[in-house]
């Protein structure tokens, strides 16, 4: 482990050509998965460890799940830095400094066990990504995009940071077994759910999750699209895996009287993310931004999925989040495969012009099928998963939001590659705005390189690979037994007890769950029909819907202030919910 | 122990996200932001505080001595330093985005919507 650490001390930046930052992306995720397979373990800095049940140093304290986060983000670190090898016309090597320095910060992020170094960490991730984002520093858009998402996300992290000040002030400790065990001693109170509103909303900004998720839709339309893979792959499920973390580290034992307030609470944010993202997906004809509003929708379905609280649900989250990664991700580089070679991804102009890409629709129609759940995909074992403690628990009708959800950003990724890729049927006009983009290229590239599309279906075949790996069910249910088990996280950490392995119980995938996969995908080809469909009578359709989108698009008004007041309307409605608990 | 501190945390909170909230200026928004982070700063400087206690430099002072709680001094100190580097950048993005629009209202750039 010690030479583990070493190594990922290794990875500070230094100014490295290509060849150096894929190889040092590929020993992380080597690393990642070496930690994946041992056993979990906990490493204190410099050997300050535990003294009397008080945590004296910081440690990393990694298990699978966390593990299996950084071999995720080193995955997809190694793909893009593929991809851009020959993607930038010109491109310094401050960028994959950037690279490596966010990819740093999310592996540290992904396996501290101290609460501060976790916010330190947040920091630093969320500093390399403003500055990747706005990296196209010569245009309006991209820093736009950057300032959005900097400022309403700096504004998170400090509710973080006073949300763990609290938590220290109560009981003087920082490393998240322990506040766990002493928190659980006590009654909740007012600075409880004080401290898990601040700390669970800052996150949430991260997670992109209504009213938070403003900001993700302008950085991805505006970051390089190889940036996009990292955020909406790794980053944005990075800013859920915290909150799971953290209520189950530390608030929930304190809070174990009120898990049901709290599943409803999640489910309701679920909900409210899940179908503005999917209406708002299906509203946009700007690739990049439609497959961001994309992500926000299946970010709520994977809250739906954690929001359940139980160990079936948070083991299907997980496989979900890593097959979504990986989809959105093969995703966001046929993107940028577009952008190198036609100079724009915008659906009407993509069907005007001779683009000759034709042949990218196929990755697409397959990423497409991925996002509507469709088996063999892990998406779908990770919806099954989570659809049989749903039912159990009575919150069956969560499934058909996620199912609508599922059919509809499907459809609109369908109806992109059908409209704008093959120039089948007809685009609605003036269907969202245009973003005065300069590509990244200067697109007009009469060649992909291998580079660049093999990363691309690489990355969206693995997706669908991951479902078909053998025990990746029982062993997400593992990781989320660990990732639940408040006490024995406190044991393995603060007592050095050693892990009994958990036991699962592979669930089998039963037919009903194969037919309402298909009926997704099934959903998602008549839905994107529809769109495309060249027929008068639907005009007079196309203009109330146009009518009816007004408002929601207004909300997305590319404005700071008005993000961060529905940033503070969202904190102040979470923690008067979860007030009224203690009350 | 007083609530003052705490009271002024609070504050600081609430005046700089007013600030946030309406500023018609990138650079006033981003010093609001930085009024933001200074209620994190009194927050954690308030739980450290003990009565009549030192300064937590264990040199020259009788062992016993009560001092208040470095851990969060430390704290404190590394978030300086993660704000310098957040608010640098800001400016940064302001001062290109001025260069390239000729605005700083964030209510006028405007490029993305919908």
């Amino acid at each position: 482990m010690a030479a583990v650490l070493a190594a990922l001390g290794h990875r500070i930046p230094r100014l490295l050509a290509n060849a150096l930052s894929i190889a040092t992306a590929a020993a992380v995720g080597w690393m990642a998965v070496t930690l994946l397979l041992a056993r979990p373990l906990v490493y204190w800095f410099s050997g300050w460890a535990v003294v009397a049940g008080k945590a004296i140093g910081i440690s990393f304290a990694p298990d699978a799940a966390g593990a299996a986060m950084v071999a995720m983000a080193s995955l997809l670190t190694l793909a893009s830095l593929i991809f851009s090898s020959r993607y930038f016309d010109t491109v310094g090597t401050l960028y994959h400094s950037l690279m490596l320095v966010f990819l740093a910060a999310m592996a540290g992020f992904g396996l501290t066990g101290d609460l501060f170094n976790l916010f330190v960490f947040f920091e630093l991730m969320s500093a390399a990504a403003f500055a990747l984002c706005g990296y196209k520093s010569e245009e309006a858009g991209p820093l736009q995009g950057a300032l959005n998402f900097a400022v309403t996300n700096a504004a998170g992290a400090y509710l973080v940071l006073s949300g763990i000040g609290l938590l220290y002030g109560r009981t003087g400790a920082l490393n998240m077994a322990e506040i766990g065990r002493r928190l659980a001693e006590g009654r909740p109170d007012a600075l409880v759910t004080g401290a898990l509103t601040m700390i669970s909303c800052g996150f949430l900004v991260k997670a992109a999750v209504a009213p938070f998720h403003f900001w993700l839709a302008d950085a991805h339309a505006v970051a390089p699209a190889p940036v996009c893979v990292l955020f909406s792959g790794i980053m944005v499920p990075l800013g859920l895996y915290a909150v799971v973390r953290i209520y189950w580290a530390i608030f929930s034992g304190a809070l174990a009287g009120h898990q049901a307030d709290l599943r409803n609470l999640l489910a309701v944010i679920g909900v409210a993310t899940a179908v503005v993202g999917a209406v708002m997906c299906y509203a946009q004809r700007h690739f990049k931004r439609l497959l961001a509003f994309s992500t926000i929708s299946h970010i709520g379905i994977m809250l739906m999925g954690a929001a359940i609280l139980t160990r079936e649900g948070l083991a299907g989250t997980g496989v979900y989040a890593v097959s979504h990664g990986l989809v959105k991700g093969g995703l966001f580089l046929a993107a940028g495969i577009v952008l190198h070679r036609t100079g724009t991804v915008d659906e009407l102009e993509l069907r005007r012009m001779r683009h000759g890409v034709s042949w990218l629709a196929a990755p697409v129609f397959v990423g497409a099928a991925g996002l509507a759940e469709v088996p063999p995909f892990g998406t779908f074992r990770g919806e099954a998963l989570m659809s049989a403690s749903t039912q159990a628990l009575g919150y069956g009708w969560l499934e058909w939001v996620k199912f609508g959800a599922a059919v509809v950003t499907a459809g609109a990724v369908l109806r992109f590659a059908a409209g704008a890729l093959l120039g089948w049927g007809r685009t609605p006009d003036e269907e969202g705005h245009e973003i005065p983009e300069r590509p990244e290229t200067q697109g007009g590239h009469r060649h992909t390189p291998a580079v660049m599309w093999v990363p691309a279906t690489a990355l969206i075949v693995l997706g669908l690979l991951a479902g078909m790996v053998p025990g990746i069910t029982s062993e997400a249910e593992k990781a989320a037994a660990q990732v639940k088990d408040r006490a024995a996280y406190a044991a393995r950490v603060l007592d050095g007890a050693t892990v009994a392995a958990a036991v699962a119980t592979a669930a089998p995938v039963n037919a009903g769950e194969c037919a309402r996969g298909f009926g997704a995908l099934a959903a998602a080809v008549l839905l994107a029909f529809i769109s495309l469909r060249p027929q008068r009578k639907e005009r007079r359709l196309h203009r109330l819907w146009r009518g009816a989108m007004r408002p929601l698009r207004d909300l997305h008004s590319g404005v700071i202030p008005d993000y961060v007041t529905w940033l503070l309307l969202g904190t102040a409605l979470f923690g008067g919910a979860a007030l009224m608990w203690v009350r | 122990m007083t609530h003052l501190p705490y009271c002024l945390a609070a504050w600081l909170f609430a005046v700089g996200m007013y600030g946030i909230v309406t500023s018609r200026n990138m650079v006033h928004l981003i010093i609001c932001l930085t009024v933001v982070q200074s209620s994190t700063y009194a927050l954690l400087l308030a739980i450290g505080f003990r009565a009549n206690a030192v300064a937590p430099i264990f040199a020259d002072i009788k062992p016993g001595t009560p001092a208040v709680d470095p851990v969060v001094q430390a704290l404190m100190l590394t978030d300086i330093v993660v704000e310098v580097t957040v608010t640098a950048l800001l400016l940064g993005l302001a001062v290109l985005a001025h260069q390239q629009t000729g605005k700083l209202d964030p209510r006028e750039l405007g490029v993305l919507r919908g």
